[in-house]
């Protein structure tokens, strides 16, 4: 890492791995950067005593590339995906419109400093949850 | 002597402090390339990627990277800067060290980050919303399509975060784009009676601690009966304002600020009061927990709490 000539004082402490440290609570998973492509959310309610439990599953392909990022459905019914993580649209069509028009701006035609670890990040279906419950199909 | 905040429109000169901060720190001499943040993250074992163009890197661009960073970091509820209670320590800590930085290229210990006051102009005429002055040339330049003019049509954009894949992306540099109240979603700014009703609630947080907690936090994060408040703005201002990659236009912090500030205003009425607690509630949004940092020491919701050794608003 080199030393910055133009920079200020603050970014000396950027960057050194050593001063870097993970949030409490937070678990990397297993593999180098594991590629989730279907996402489970669980809603819970009671009602007159009544418990209702509601898991949905999405799985959603753009140009058959799935969308990687973490998708669930809000209480309220809505989605919303850590793409667009301000938003929270009344249908995941909705929402794969948007991430279409917002990836739009992330163009990019060369890569001169991908990941180099050789780690293929598409391979395997990585089926899973945040709150570890199974999938299951809609 | 605390820096003041004021709001953007109501001082010119804290205005073109801010426009100039702006432009110093977005000039690519930070020493730091984006194969290093790269190399940075595969060092670390993170869950982000990067991928694109070699190119030195602007202080300014270090900020989209923290901010990236944290939202790629999932916790028992959100991520390590959103969607949780830690969504506005998280915030206050980040609008710190940018405040810091600008003291220093317009060596100005006493200025401070400007806000911008949304809800007024979210009592406006939905037509007129975009063409306020803050969308003039003189202030943050256009409001819809690539910013041009100005001071910050000298704004460069170099890391953007792709939203269907995560990767932060090292581009060609270009403007900042916005499309200022086009969204179906988010057709207007908030409006005052919703940022009364976030002054209104009388718990910070609470169970379930997410985006369907019932609380301050988030009411003024906007994900009740969203998008509201916070996410209303990014989702009127749209374009880069959408993804992960926010902060590259400067409207996230003047945004931002203003979100401080309601919160701010929330503490004087009902104190100075943190939920969850030690030792309870979800790990990582804990009044003890050491929130992620890449610039500056990184502090606890409880260091950031009372901001006076830092700022305070006018």
């Amino acid at each position: 890492m080199r030393e910055s000539e133009g920079g200020d004082a603050h970014t000396a402490v950027i960057l050194n791995p050593g001063n870097f440290r993970l949030p409490d609570g937070y678990k990397p998973e297993s593999g180098h950067r594991q590629h989730q492509k279907s996402f489970t959310s669980t809603r819970t309610a009671l009602h007159r005593g009544h418990r209702i439990k509601i898991k949905t599953t999405y799985r959603i392909e753009i140009d058959d590339e799935p969308l990687a990022l973490h998708t669930m459905v809000l209480d309220n019914g809505n989605v919303h995906c850590h793409g667009l993580p301000n938003y929270s649209f009344p249908s995941a069509i909705d929402l794969a419109k948007s991430i279409i028009d917002a990836a739009s701006l992330a163009s990019n035609e060369v890569d001169e400093i991908g990941d180099s670890t050789g780690v293929d990040h598409h391979e395997a279906d990585q089926r899973g949850s945040r709150d570890g419950d199974k999938e299951e199909d809609q | 002597m605390a820096a003041i905040r004021e709001n953007i429109l109501a001082s010119l000169q804290v205005r073109d402090k801010f426009l100039d901060a702006m432009i110093a720190l977005d000039e690519p001499n930070s020493g730091v390339m984006a194969s290093d943040l790269a190399q940075f993250l595969q060092t670390n074992n993170l869950p982000l990627q990067m991928s694109g163009r070699e190119q030195e890197l602007s202080s300014y661009d270090l900020f989209i990277f923290w901010h990236v960073l944290a939202m790629s970091m999932p916790l028992a509820v959100g991520n390590a800067a959103h969607s949780g209670p830690i969504f506005l320590p998280w915030h206050r800590m980040y609008l710190i060290r940018l405040e810091e930085m600008c003291q220093e290229v317009l060596e100005d210990a006493n200025f401070g980050l400007p806000y911008w006051d949304w809800a007024a102009d979210g009592e406006l005429p939905r037509q007129n919303q975009w063409r306020t002055d803050l969308w003039s040339s003189a202030y943050l330049g256009e409001a819809r399509g690539a910013v041009r003019s100005g001071k910050i049509g000298q704004i460069q954009v170099r890391l953007v975060q792709n939203p269907q894949t995560g990767v932060l992306l090292s581009v060609e540099p270009r403007p900042v784009i916005r499309d200022s109240g086009r969204s179906s979603l988010a057709p207007t700014l908030p409006s005052e009676a919703r940022v009364a009703a976030a002054l209104d609630q009388t718990i910070y947080d609470r169970q379930p601690w997410n985006e369907n907690a019932i609380g301050h936090r988030n009411e003024l994060e906007g994900w009740i009966q969203g998008p509201q408040l916070h996410n209303r703005v990014h989702v009127w201002i749209g374009g880069d304002m959408g993804p992960g990659s926010s902060p590259n236009d400067p409207a996230f912090f003047l945004n931002h600020c203003n979100v401080d500030r309601i919160w701010e205003e929330w503490m004087g009425r009902h104190g100075r009061i943190y939920e969850p607690g030690r030792n309870r509630g979800p790990q990582g949004h804990r009044i003890d927990s050491q929130m992620v940092a890449v610039i500056g020491n990184a502090l606890t919701p409880e260091q950031v709490l009372d901001p006076s050794q830092w700022y305070a608003y006018n």
